[in-house]
């Protein structure tokens, strides 16, 4: 049956703008073909809107632009957080530094550090109340040097990750297919969660190694826990790829990490029965 | 992932630098949008401020399947429509202002005179000129005639490149009011613009 003039002015917006479905096309086209009243209001449409194409868009000011960061960033709540590094890599920016001012600074760096000690606190174990902190105390009182329960909880979080990892490289393709990967990407999103903590509370010297490797862990284990469910995808490849990249396995020497987790931090006196 | 996801992702996570980046790099599509809307160079800037302030807020609801400029674009428009609600009520008439002629640099005088040059090569210089700036006051004229939603729509579609469907998404209306309101936004625009019919006509 032939369109009829109502359905094909109908299409006319969807016509105009190229958006008309190719079943309705030549159907369009037929009856524009034979009825000259439709043809010319579409024609006359078409061009109309070439001559809107004429119009120089009104721009904003370059004052308007040059000062419209300015003035929204001091309109927006303040609280920045720090940006955690992204693993799916690629794509970067270049950053300029934002004009907050400096005591927000301060305030901010207080304010992570509350929560880096609360979380520490929270999550491994901190000296439960009344139980003198000081290690000084501790020597004075008597008590038995003891291992530095943030080292040892980053020996135990490198073990626990570099077993996952080597589970996960030495799968070979036989058994890829048949890999649970959702229990390996629920260890990993429980080992970041874990490596967010660990990377604020390790902030001595002698720490920084076990530091730096924690951070090339968590590249891995995001990409990990990123990875589709999907069995045999090669995505596993892209992880055993970044472990060997990194020789992430050979670094993480556990026996020379739980000697620093035995070692006396640098502040204090030392201990006598190592 | 896609450099724009990777900034949404940052300033998700209360990253003030990303934001700053998806900021600048679509600040002068809202403007334009907002001007389109408004008919007004000074609301259309403190407007363009409150839809990024809007946008910072709820950021946590952008969904990424979401693309950003149409997020923005509904803020954009919602924001323009309240604006001009609000204005209706403070002023029974509603005066358009097109902001052409108090434009500082004169830019659109400018790119007035290069759009003019392209199109009529008879005419000289001067006549040109004079010619090309009445094109482009009756054109803005033309627009600030619309009724807002048919002008949101046009300039939506015409200026944005958005598709039907993408605008219904942005006013949250049927694709068929979309239709319609482009539909007669481009009636009225022929008419409005009937000055030109030799000019613009079918054949030439």
């Amino acid at each position: 049956m032939m369109m009829t003039c109502e359905r094909s002015r109908e299409l006319f917006p969807e016509a105009l703008y190229s958006e008309l479905a190719p079943d309705l096309q030549n159907e369009f086209r037929e009856h524009l073909a034979s009825c000259l009243s439709c043809r010319t209001e579409f024609e006359e449409l078409k061009a109309t809107l070439q001559f809107m194409n004429r119009r120089s868009r009104p721009q904003p000011g370059r004052d308007f632009l040059e000062s419209f960061w300015d003035r929204l960033s001091a309109r927006l709540p303040a609280g920045e957080k720090i940006a955690r590094p992204v693993v799916s890599g690629g794509a970067s920016y270049r950053t300029r530094p934002a004009r907050v001012p400096a005591w927000a600074y301060g305030i901010a760096a207080v304010l992570l550090i509350a929560v880096g000690v609360y979380l520490g606190r929270t999550f491994f174990g901190g000296p439960t109340p009344g139980v003198p902190r000081n290690d000084e105390q501790l020597l004075s009182a008597g008590a038995m040097p003891q291992e530095d329960s943030t080292s040892a909880k980053a020996v135990a979080y490198l073990e626990r990750s570099k077993n996952l990892l080597i589970g996960l490289t030495n799968l070979d393709e036989e058994h890829r297919s048949s890999l649970d990967l959702s229990r390996n990407q629920e260890v990993s999103r429980e080992l970041i969660q874990q490596a967010n903590v660990l990377t604020v509370a390790l902030n001595r010297p002698d720490q920084q190694q076990m530091r730096r490797l924690i951070q090339d862990l968590e590249v891995i284990l995001l990409q990990l826990a990123n990875i589709d469910v999907k069995p045999g995808v090669p995505a596993i490849e892209l992880v055993q790829k970044g472990v060997d990249q990194r020789s992430i396995l050979l670094k993480i020497n556990l026996e020379e990490m739980r000697a620093i987790a035995r070692r006396t931090p640098p502040n204090q006196p030392k201990k006598t029965n190592l | 992932m896609t450099d724009e996801q990777l900034l949404i992702d940052r300033a998700q996570q209360g990253d003030r630098e990303a934001f700053r980046h998806l900021v600048e790099r679509s600040n002068a599509d809202v403007y334009r949008l907002a001007y389109d809307m408004t008919r007004n160079r000074h609301d259309a800037e403190d407007l363009s401020q409150e839809v990024f302030i809007r946008a910072h807020r709820s950021l946590a609801n952008f969904r990424r399947e979401a693309k950003w400029s149409t997020w923005l674009y509904r803020i954009t428009v919602n924001l323009c429509l309240d604006h001009r609600d609000k204005q209706s009520r403070k002023r029974m008439e509603y005066r358009d202002d097109t902001g052409y002629e108090d434009q500082a640099d004169g830019s659109s005088r400018r790119e007035a005179r290069n759009s003019g040059a392209a199109s009529s090569p008879a005419t000289s210089s001067p006549d040109r000129e004079t010619e090309s700036v009445m094109i482009q006051q009756h054109i803005e004229q033309a627009l600030s005639r619309l009724p807002a939603q048919e002008r949101a729509v046009f300039s939506l579609r015409h200026y944005h490149d958005l598709p039907l469907k993408e605008i219904a998404d942005t006013m949250n209306i049927a694709e068929g009011t979309v239709k319609s309101h482009l539909f007669r936004a481009l009636q009225r625009l022929r008419r409005e613009l009937a000055f030109y019919k030799k000019e613009i006509g079918p054949e030439g």
